[in-house]
């Protein structure tokens, strides 16, 4: 009954409001994600990201910018979008319309507000802006991710994670992920009317306030106003304010226009109509009046309201302080990106019987060995010049003996490189191999019986990776061909043979068109070891010094988990190919074979050489800016983002102490109290019409309200009564004049 | 002795219906020995159980055509792969490669006394069962030139007996009884029903020039459809030629040998 009273007792115009954010869950969050999936998107992350693309990191060009915006090009109409509403109207997308501020607030209605915290009363303008200067600036050089702490992450995957999908599920069972519940619980749903992280970290909502008080200088702009002339100063606008905004100075509401959301809240409230959402309408003096019709006074709406602060007067230490810290920062960032006929390299004639369909046997480990060889595709591929007694140099009989036909990657074959007219080899790749951290993997004595054996070994051979692929995939035949229709007839006017076009056409077109490989096949060749965890549990690394040999870390086996989890990584799966592959930074240009271990001071990933790799991709080139330490430290392979119980991994005691666990730890005791608090109260506790919460309550009273509790209000001495003739009192002796009390 | 004799009457009876296939007949007919027997249990005992093991994560270097058929079985595949030889190091991989073409009947049956005829047989669908006949679309001497034995789809080479044919596929009544008793059986009663089973087979099949010769009796290739050039080919193939160079099987030949 008494909930049911509630919402009959909630204004019209908030009825409103609260549907249009309901609604605005719906098109934006999961299950039904409508709006993100008109793009691609399954969540708010990738091309849609409207926080990200204006970090500053020391050293970018605007080409950087250039680059971050492309990525997030979606992100970047939207928030302009955004801004350009806030300056017509009013903060819309804060106050009416992001789920994200809007789900935490709507629930924080539904709990009573006695066992909450009171934001309100804080400074916001120096704490919002302050923050929001370090989210711009700082926080990138320190290269504090600022992905792990968004908000437009943690509530989509709330939902995500109750409608049963993976990475909602993933995000709420890792550290961070409880983190940032945590933080969701402490600043939305135990916050007085649930804005408190809109109000202070939200940089969407920094911006938004800037804009809307640039907005408000204007006439013409329809931003909370107050008709100060009728305001009574009874406080029910301020109380109400979802943000705070308004104040009440020498009993009059003032607007804070960089606070305020526009939510209308106070206008449905105020008997007086001293508050509205308008315009300031045109004052026009008219030339005739007419007699008996009311044409003043006219109402001066006015959302800018220059008063002098109490305590802040135009040049104090105070200013100069503050002026100092945000001169420094700027200076900072001042001071501070083919023979014609067709080949036929087969003079032992192999092919004569391995051009065979069907050649094939079941061994005794139950391996199914197939010696037919495709032949077309053979003489098309990348070792179609190559003659079979190149690689197989010790076959002489028939049958072959096992071991005689294996195969030595860092052979010569007698195909001459063009330029050098030098037999070539692939001895200079074996040897850079040899010295990666996958150097104990066969190079050599490859046959057929033994890729049960590679198979199982935890190392990766040359086959692990490569197979004899065409100058093109098969998959991308099609499109090339279709590309260059005119192969066939042009060319193949005078060069007949198909396997001469296939393999010369292949070796134009490759380079035309650009490498077979998309970074997704990439990181699926990476991913068939180190995805495997089973397999990664079992390698060992030798300590340099000590030479002793130890498994390696919970961090090593689940570092293709930890990826997919990353921004890189999601971009990827997104099919944004902007993300960095696993080949981008561990064996960037020149790397291609010798990937080295992580200490290894020649290592692409060695944190002396990191910038340039970051900055080799073309992605980051401020990478290499002294002043950025902070962002090459960015942990691509942070397990906190992992969920804790993987299916695969036990559960380390290492990963229970990192950072995010201990503030959770913090958090924790503070939910508990106020989530028993409120329990508690709702059951036993005594109501009052108006209510304040237990922290910061009486704070927000005194600074925002002007009101002084009643116990702390100077007491109001007896004010002498001019003695009446019909009066039977007598005066009281000694009465002094006392103060008008604040009442 | 009594206990031979019911047995066979036991495995008479129990196959008794006059099945229109010529190996079930052969099966019903011949007497298996004792030596048969022994040698049955031993393989029995000896043998040794191996999976199929597919889709290891190092993939072959050298790409392979991928062609999937969808044939029915014959009974054979009941205990034998689809590609069953593997001892023979020479021969295993090339008679791996007939049995895409050719039934296991053809090469192994054991017969000096009936005659009979090799046809196509369709082992895949849509007439399975049933022979292809390879004239049935020729009217012409023009169109009989255009004939060709190249392997049909779902089809392989097979013996037929007056029109009987010897094949029998897994899911026919003879294979379903057989493959009931195998379960149940036990490993004395089991030797004896694989003697039986494997009375009318040779287990060295014919030699490369049974077939891949000139005069050769064991298949037609005019009625398999083959034209002039084919048959030439087929019965002067190289390959089939150099292997009868070989003279023991642990023999082997230089390679530039063979070919001049």
């Amino acid at each position: 009954m008494n909930l049911i009273n509630q919402i009959l007792a909630i204004p019209n115009g908030q009825k409103y409001r609260y549907f249009i954010i309901i609604l605005a869950c719906f098109a934006i969050l999961a299950p039904w994600v409508f709006l993100p999936s008109l793009v691609g998107n399954s969540d708010l992350c990738g091309k849609v990201c409207v926080r990200r693309f204006f970090l500053y990191f020391p050293g970018m060009t605007l080409e950087d910018l250039g680059n971050q915006m492309s990525v997030a090009w979606i992100g970047v109409i939207a928030l302009s979008v955004i801004l350009i509403t806030s300056f017509f109207f009013g903060r819309m997308w804060c106050g009416y319309i992001c789920p994200m501020g809007g789900f935490p607030e709507l629930v924080s209605r539904m709990i009573p507000d006695r066992w909450k915290i009171e934001f309100r009363g804080l400074p916001q303008v120096p704490i919002r802006y302050g923050y929001f200067s370090v989210y711009l600036v700082l926080m990138p050089m320190l290269g504090i991710s600022a992905c792990t702490l968004c908000n437009f992450v943690t509530v989509p995957r709330i939902f995500q994670a109750f409608s049963g999908d993976f990475m909602g599920i993933a995000f709420i069972l890792s550290a961070v992920g409880l983190v940032n519940l945590a933080l969701l619980f402490l600043l939305g749903f135990f916050a007085v009317k649930g804005r408190a992280y809109c109000q202070f970290l939200c940089p969407i909502g920094a911006m938004d306030g800037l804009v809307n008080r640039l907005g408000s200088m204007f006439r013409f702009t329809r931003h909370i106003r107050v008709e100060r002339s009728r305001c009574t100063g009874c406080n029910i606008c301020a109380r109400n304010c979802m943000t705070g905004a308004i104040k009440m100075i020498d009993r009059i509401a003032v607007v804070d226009q960089h606070s305020c959301m526009s939510c209308h809240e106070c206008v449905d409230v105020c008997d007086w109509h001293a508050i509205d959402w308008v315009a300031v309408p045109r004052v026009v003096e008219p030339k005739r009046k007419k007699k008996g019709a009311d044409y003043f006074p006219h109402p001066e709406w006015k959302a800018v309201h220059d008063l002098k602060k109490k305590g802040w007067k135009v040049s104090s230490w105070q200013r100069v302080v503050i002026g100092i810290i945000f001169g420094l920062i700027l200076l900072m960032i001042v001071v501070t990106q083919v023979g014609a006929a067709e080949r036929h390299p087969d003079p032992d004639g192999c092919f004569t019987c391995h051009a065979l369909e069907g050649l094939e046997y079941v061994d005794e480990n139950g391996v199914l060995r197939n010696s037919s060889i495709d032949k077309s595709h053979y003489f098309s591929s990348l070792h179609g010049s190559v003659p079979c007694k190149d690689c197989h140099r010790k076959i002489q009989y028939f049958p072959h003996k096992e071991e005689n036909g294996e195969v030595d990657c860092a052979e010569s074959c007698h195909v001459e490189e063009p330029s050098g007219k030098e037999a070539y080899s692939h001895k200079k790749v074996v040897e850079e191999f040899q010295q990666s951290a996958h150097g104990k993997g066969w190079s050599k004595g490859l046959t057929g019986g033994n890729r049960l054996e590679e198979s199982l070994d935890v190392y990766p051979s040359c086959r692990s990776c490569h197979t004899n692929e065409l100058y093109i995939s098969q998959k991308d035949l099609p499109k090339f061909k279709d590309s260059f229709a005119h192969l066939d007839t042009e060319c193949g006017n005078c060069h007949q043979g198909e396997v001469w076009l296939n393999q010369f056409g292949g070796h134009i077109l490759r380079r035309f068109i650009g490498s077979r490989w998309g970074k997704n096949d990439k990181n699926k060749m990476c991913n068939d070891c180190h995805a495997d965890q089973k397999r990664m549990v079992k390698v060992e690394i030798e300590d340099k010094k000590t030479g002793e040999k130890n498994l390696v870390s919970p961090r090593f086996v689940l570092a293709s988990d930890s990826y997919e989890m990353s921004l890189h990584g999601r971009l990827l799966k997104s099919g944004v190919e902007e993300g960095a592959s696993c080949i981008d930074c561990h064996a960037p240009e020149g790397f291609s074979h010798g990937v080295k271990r992580h200490d290894d001071p020649e290592a692409s990933t060695h944190t002396d050489n990191l910038a340039k790799t970051c900055a080799a991709s073309g992605c980051h080139g401020f990478a290499t800016n002294p002043l950025n330490t902070g962002f090459v430290k960015t942990d691509l392979h942070d397990i906190d983002i992992i969920p804790f119980l993987h299916p695969d991994s036990p559960l380390d005691q290492s990963r229970m102490e990192s950072n995010w666990v201990k503030a959770l730890a913090a958090l924790l005791p503070v939910l508990i109290i106020l989530g028993g608090g409120t329990i508690l109260w709702k059951i036993f506790g005594k109501k009052k019409n108006v209510i304040f919460a237990v922290v910061g309550g009486g704070h927000f009273q005194k600074n925002v309200l002007g009101k002084v509790p009643r116990n702390k209000r100077p007491v109001k001495k007896a004010v002498a009564r001019k003695p009446s003739a019909n009066s039977k009192i007598k005066a009281e002796a000694d009465v002094s004049p006392g103060e008008k009390a604040d009442d | 002795m009594i206990k031979l004799l019911i047995v066979n009457l036991y495995l008479f009876l129990s196959f008794s219906a006059m099945a229109d296939n010529l190996f079930i007949d052969l099966v019903d007919g011949k007497n298996v020995t004792e030596k048969n027997v022994r040698e049955a249990l031993k393989q029995l005992r000896d043998h040794k159980e191996v999976k199929l093991n597919k889709d290891l994560l190092v993939n072959p270097f050298h790409h392979k055509k991928e062609i999937k058929d969808k044939l029915k079985k014959p009974f054979c595949q009941n205990c034998h792969l689809e590609k069953p030889h593997q001892v023979n190091q020479r021969n295993r991989s090339f008679l791996n490669m007939h049995t895409k073409y050719i039934s296991c009947e053809t090469c192994h049956l054991n017969n000096q006394v009936l005659k009979l005829e090799n046809k196509w047989l369709a082992y895949g669908y849509p007439n399975v069962g049933k022979v292809i006949d390879v004239y049935s679309s020729v009217h012409t001497e023009a169109e009989k030139v255009k004939t060709s034995i190249l392997p049909r789809p779902g089809a392989k080479i097979s013996p037929f007996n007056k029109g009987k044919k010897v094949v029998v596929f897994k899911d026919e009544k003879f294979s379903i009884e057989v493959e009931k008793k195998w379960k149940t059986l036990p490993e004395e009663e089991k030797a004896r029903l694989k003697a039986s089973l494997h009375k009318p087979l040779n287990k060295k099949g014919l030699s490369c020039d049974k077939c891949h010769s000139e005069n050769q009796k064991v298949l037609d290739f005019k009625l398999l459809g083959a034209n002039q050039k084919q048959t030439h080919s087929i019965t002067s193939n190289d390959i089939a030629q150099f292997f009868g160079r070989y003279k023991k099987d642990g023999d082997r030949l230089r390679m530039s040998d063979l070919l001049r």
